[in-house]
């Protein structure tokens, strides 16, 4: 049953259509992604008991941890690092972890400053504050110093 | 076998070995515009026809059996579907059957559980298949075919991500259970973009077994016999396109597959074109499937994810599972912390690399490429190796930070790497 030209019906449709690449910006307005999607996570403050679980179940290590106690405390992300699985999210026991449709979605792809690009979810209580930007700063420093090696190594 | 045994797996390039008669050998890879994963064939040719073709593999090492052993055992549900690119569900599944074994749990997962696991698996048969055989058509020159399947791929890509949240990645499947239940009032939508997909896998169907472009390239093309099948053991597709009809959904039976009833697909004729209908049908096997999930989700209630023990007890279990390439085996030992002691990944693309070099023998030198797709090749999720000093036995595992650290002296001081 060989034949030709099975597919003239195909192109004779790709025809009359015209080009698709067109209307792409209408149609990516048109459908917009699913809420569902899986994307970087955020943190419900007022849920939070800092019990460190999302930093014992991350996968790639993106999360850090320092506390007192379950109302002092902070949970900072290191964002690039981050592969939006949702395991904080499925294991977190009173569900203050958050994953949202984010409008910066690629950012986190094609953000070069890999090591320095941390942002602090959570700081509660006495955490809240001086010290938690003092520690957004160290972070900072301590991942530029990496990747000054890192130039130094690559001539 | 009465034969000798001459291994195709061959560690020196140079065509120093080559069989008697060659007198052209012709290389490819591991960078070559043919593939997307680096392998190193060894054509050995006479005139134009294959005498005998090699193969080198190992050039793309993750070390991800290595990185396991530093995670604990939740940590890794998220590593284990990295194995490969496209088939990451099954790996998934197959790792959270080992761990719900070992933990004990595996008696008290819910049916509704298993269905939506079961759903997952299926969908990425099709997308996984859907791929593939437009790849074929772009290999043997109808590119055409590449942009239509690719096109309809997406309507399968758009269910998952609004069942999982992830187009490729699902990561449904968790130790105890499920991670997202698929709500009542999504299933009419699914339902409606299914039937659609099935018109759409039919015409591809037509498309194969019809239109004489692309019948003519893949028909009596590396023929692999049934004997010569049964010597090389491949298998997933590549087995069933043979007429060996081996499924381990069949043969041994996980999730729900016992309970539901569907069509094993297989084919005689061992020639590229039966391999490709073999997965068309499968597609569309899939599909079904798919919908009898859907079908019995409605009437099946339960519990959706069950407390697992970040600490798994002693033990050890193997366990597989029906790939859409093959048969993935997976085997884990827990020591009773939380972390693995040792867990070992035999990807499919393995198995079928003997039978594929099979089918090159006496084959035209033009037709490579469409038998070198043939079973799918998948080499990143085949080659996993531990590096290991010969010397002193020093085993090294090496975190992104302290192997840069290691580069900078090595360059610093003018000294090897180890």
């Amino acid at each position: 049953m060989k034949k030709v030209l099975v597919m003239g019906g195909e192109a004779l449709k790709n025809q009359a259509k015209g080009p698709v690449t067109k209307h792409v910006l209408k149609r990516i307005a048109e459908n917009p992604p699913p809420e569902d999607i899986r994307t970087l996570p955020t943190i419900i403050e007022d849920r939070c008991i800092m019990c460190g679980m999302c930093v014992d179940v991350c996968p790639t290590h993106c999360l850090g941890i320092e506390k007192n106690d379950k109302d002092n405390g902070m949970i900072w992300m290191l964002r690039p690092q981050c592969m939006w699985c949702g395991n904080c999210q499925t294991y977190c026991p009173k569900d203050a972890i958050h994953i949202d449709v984010d409008p910066t979605l690629s950012y986190s792809l094609f953000s070069f400053n890999v090591r320095q690009d941390y942002e602090m979810l959570t700081a509660k209580g006495s955490f809240k504050g001086d010290t938690a930007d003092k520690k957004l700063q160290e972070l900072i420093e301590e991942g530029g110093k990496k990747l000054k090696e890192i130039e130094e190594f690559r001539g | 076998m009465t034969e000798q045994y001459r291994s195709r797996f061959r560690t020196l390039t140079d065509g120093s070995d080559a069989p008697e008669g060659a007198d052209h050998h012709v290389y490819i890879g591991p960078q070559h515009p043919w593939a997307e994963e680096p392998a190193h064939f060894i054509i050995h040719l006479k005139g134009e026809r294959v005498v005998e073709a090699n193969i080198r593999i190992g050039f793309n090492l993750r070390g991800i059996e290595k990185a396991m052993e530093n995670r604990t055992w939740r940590q890794n549900v998220m590593l284990v579907p990295r194995a490969c690119g496209i088939c990451s569900a099954v790996h998934q599944n197959v790792y959270v059957r080992v761990v719900d074994k070992l933990a004990g749990v595996e008696d008290q997962i819910s049916e509704r559980a298993r269905l939506i696991r079961m759903f997952s698996l299926e969908a990425e048969r099709i997308h996984s298949h859907i791929l593939w055989y437009g790849i074929l058509a772009h290999d043997a020159g109808f590119d055409t075919m590449l942009h239509i399947t690719w096109r309809d791929r997406e309507i399968i890509m758009d269910i998952m991500e609004e069942v999982s949240g992830n187009r490729v990645n699902y990561s449904i499947n968790l130790p105890g259970g499920v991670r997202r239940d698929i709500r009542p009032e999504q299933v009419p939508s699914i339902r409606e973009r299914l039937a659609k997909l099935r018109k759409q896998v039919e015409y591809h169907k037509k498309v194969f077994t019809e239109e004489a472009s692309i019948r003519n390239r893949l028909q009596d093309v590396g023929i692999l016999t049934k004997e010569d099948a049964k010597k090389t053991t491949p298998n997933g597709p590549t087995a069933r396109g043979s007429g060996l009809p081996f499924d381990v959904r069949k043969t041994y039976p996980y999730e729900m597959y016992d309970k539901i009833d569907w069509d094993l697909v297989y084919y005689t004729e061992g020639d590229v074109l039966a391999t490709t209908l073999v997965r068309v049908d499968e597609t569309l096997a899939s599909i079904a499937i798919m919908e009898r999930c859907l079908d019995q989700l409605e009437s099946t209630q339960g519990e959706l994810l069950i407390r697992v023990r970040p600490r798994v007890p002693e033990g050890k279990y193997m366990t597989r599972a029906e790939a859409p390439r093959g048969e993935d085996i997976h085997y884990g030992i827990a020591n009773g912390t939380d972390k693995p002691e040792r867990y070992k990944i035999r990807a499919p693309s393995l198995g079928n690399i003997d039978a594929t070099l099979r089918r090159m023998d006496s084959e035209y030198i033009a037709d490579m490429p469409v038998i070198l797709r043939s079973y799918d090749p998948c080499f990143s999720c085949t080659n996993r190796v531990m590096l290991i000093n010969e010397n002193t036995g020093e085993k090294l595992i090496l975190n992104q930070d302290e192997f840069a650290q290691k580069a900078i002296k090595a360059k610093k001081y003018n000294r090897p790497f180890f």
